[in-house]
């Protein structure tokens, strides 16, 4: 075991480049050629107490590595999650709602001196100081030219364009990892936020690999809320959740669809079947 | 949650059943101070503890907000009775913050304690720039201040007495954007919150603390001189990470840990991160007592009894090596490449100790006993090859 121990640590740079991150050579910038790597275990040691919440998100390494340029510095993060729901997902929770998106990857966001983007399974972020007294360079150009290389043609996951267009709120579609909505029992989710005469509506798709795992769901669901429905079946199910006010549930196969912050059921019916319609 | 799988059975195998003697302070709860909470919240008596001398009264268990991403959590636990919560501008980048600030602008301000932690990046910031991450802060927080300023992850006295920073806090603290100012700590956390005391500045210490450090006398020391010298402890960290092990399968038994750490009467109020009603629920069953009964004490006792991948340092194997190897330096090393997987720094650190490949190999056998159990030789021979593998290679 021990030889085996010994052997990985030999191996372990050669993972760089299994990772696919290639940093490139920028002209008229120095850098040291260094690329500062961090794994689960130690990714403390980079963002301290914000790594627990990365680690929720799947997170898999970091890679780090910075440019100087007549004292202006330039740093790009690598985040690899593992996958491109969870690297969407941390992008999302990070991003803020009055972001202007842009094309960089699958989208991004920044401002003069920051740029975050999300493509394929890496998160992305670009972080610079002084960058006005660098003529001629664009985070958003950089950023955009450096997520081709990370992955060429990223898309959406799937479960993201089933939420409606009309009145959707922009940079509210999240992945929320584990305990939706504070719940233990619920996991993963992907909520979105809608404004619908005059209220702020949240919906949620919940997808599981089968249909008992729904089914289990809802009746823990039901439990919880000490609500009496006995043997519940695909459809609508309303729940007064004690926390989290009252939650119309609609079951389909392998989905448990549902909305909060309604007044008005029948919109929110109407707004549930345009997603389920896609099912 | 993990401490409702926490399976006795995983530690069976330790066979050790052998009571606690670490809390050696500990007071039991029924003679805590206790409130009673306003009339119209549920009639449970609560165990409220105060900040030093910034005379804030928390109850023993507060909130850290970092995990949460649903606002009625908050609620929840606002409702419940906690009062403290914290946060900071990294966490989410910024989002948490604003979530807070979302929630809360709707409380009367004097009824909640705000904390939050500004982080200067790797390369430093100027005052000014770090009075502007915390302005940006309090806009999130959609606040007029702060009750708490802390400077986040403080692990060397240079950082947290860099006079960029020290001056950063005066000047929020003289504004009134913040009532008090803190450094928070995870790492080399005895010498620093020594250092923290001895500038006069600081007057909340942000620590880690579980029972894991249960032999740390450094540590004991730190919290009682801070306490004395008036300053205000909160614990973060109490579970020790939830696992044991690496591959997560030996969870830690959390609400006894909690209750170890506050069973400390100088830990003053704790912030769990809490993600879910049931262990908000779970939690503040510790606000009302802290006592651990024979199966949680059990239970630390042979999660403690757990030999890990971590040296807690607690220098009890120096000077017993007839070689006289510096061993808290190879442990530190075996940790950094097994436990953090960071074999460039353990090549760097056994380099350093200019020692050969093998440096047990003329000893028949080894004299060194270490109170966690590790087989301190087999670490040895096994660390001190990593120095043959050309530095480049690591990462």
């Amino acid at each position: 075991m021990r030889k085996i121990f010994f052997i990985s640590l030999i191996l372990f740079p050669l993972s760089i480049w299994a990772q696919g991150v290639v940093f490139p050579t920028l002209e008229g910038w120095k850098s040291d050629g260094k690329v500062q790597v961090f794994n689960k275990d130690n990714l403390y040691e980079h963002i301290d107490g914000a790594s627990e919440f990365y680690l929720s998100y799947g997170f898999e390494s970091l890679q780090v590595a910075s440019w100087e340029r007549d004292g202006t510095e330039l740093t790009v993060e690598v985040y690899d999650h593992g996958d491109a729901l969870h690297a969407y997902g941390i992008y999302s929770i990070e991003k803020s709602i009055k972001a202007e998106i842009v094309p960089a990857g699958l989208e991004g966001y920044g401002d003069a001196s920051t740029f975050n983007f999300v493509a394929g399974n890496f998160y992305v972020k670009i972080n610079s100081t002084k960058l006005d007294k660098v003529a001629g360079f664009s985070l958003k150009s950089f950023a955009a030219a450096f997520a081709k290389t990370l992955c060429l043609n990223p898309e959406y996951p799937k479960v993201i364009g089933l939420f409606p267009k009309e009145n959707l709120q922009p940079n509210t579609c999240q992945y929320i990892p584990t305990e939706f909505m504070g719940l233990g029992f619920l996991g993963s989710a992907v909520r979105a936020k809608y404004s619908l005469n005059g209220a702020e509506i949240t919906l949620f798709i919940i997808e599981r690999a089968d249909r008992a795992e729904i089914e289990k769901m809802v009746l823990k669901y039901i439990s919880y809320a000490e609500d009496k429905i006995k043997n519940p079946a695909e459809g609508d199910i309303l729940i007064k959740d004690p926390f989290n006010g009252t939650v119309c549930l609609r079951w389909k196969g392998n989905y448990l669809l549902g909305a909060t912050g309604f007044s008005d059921q029948k919109s929110v019916a109407s707004l549930l079947d345009k997603i389920s319609g896609k099912l | 949650m993990a401490n409702s799988t926490f399976n006795r059975r995983n530690f069976l195998f330790l066979g050790a059943t052998a009571t606690l003697g670490m809390a050696a302070q500990a007071i039991p709860a029924s003679k805590e101070k206790k409130k009673k909470k306003n009339k119209e919240k549920k009639k449970k008596d609560i165990i409220y503890r105060t900040l030093g001398n910034t005379g804030i009264e928390v109850p023993i268990v507060s909130m850290g907000v970092m995990r949460a991403d649903n606002p009625n959590i908050l609620k929840a636990a606002y409702e419940i009775g906690i009062r403290h919560f914290d946060t900071a501008s990294g966490y989410q980048d910024g989002r948490n913050e604003e979530m807070v600030g979302t929630y809360f602008k709707d409380i009367p301000r004097d009824q909640v304690i705000i904390s939050t932690k500004i982080h200067p990046p790797k390369e430093g910031c100027s005052t000014e720039q770090f009075l502007e991450k915390f302005d940006q802060s309090l806009k999130r927080l959609q606040m007029s201040y702060v009750d708490i300023l802390y400077l986040h992850a403080g692990s060397d006295v240079a950082y947290i007495l860099d006079p960029r920073y020290t001056e950063a806090l005066k000047r929020v603290k003289a504004s009134g954007k913040a009532r008090f100012i803190g450094v928070s700590t995870h790492a080399n956390m005895a010498t620093v919150i020594n250092a923290a005391v001895d500038s006069k500045l600081y007057e909340v210490i942000l620590t880690s603390y579980n029972f894991l450090m249960k032999d740390d006398t450094e540590m004991q020391k730190a919290l009682q001189r801070a306490n004395d010298a008036g300053l205000g402890i909160v614990g973060m960290k109490s579970m020790a990470g939830r696992y044991l092990d690496k591959e997560k399968k030996k969870p830690v038994n959390c609400m006894a840990a909690l209750k170890w750490a506050l069973s400390n009467p100088l830990i003053h109020t704790t912030i769990p991160g809490l993600t879910n009603f049931e262990m908000l629920k779970e939690n503040w069953k510790v606000a009302q007592n802290h006592d651990l009964d024979e199966t949680e004490k059990g239970d630390l006792q042979l999660a403690m009894n757990e030999v890990g991948l971590y040296c807690h340092g607690c220098m009890s194997c120096s000077g017993q090596c007839p070689q006289d190897l510096p061993i808290p330096d190879l442990m530190r090393s075996y940790m950094y490449n097994y436990g953090y997987s960071y074999p460039a720094k353990a090549h760097t650190t056994v380099a350093k100790l200019n020692l050969s490949h093998n440096p047990c190999e003329d000893c028949p056998g080894c004299t060194v006993a270490c109170p966690n159990g590790f087989d301190v030789r087999e670490r040895i021979t096994d660390i001190a090859r990593i120095k043959m593998v050309p530095a480049n290679f690591l990462v």
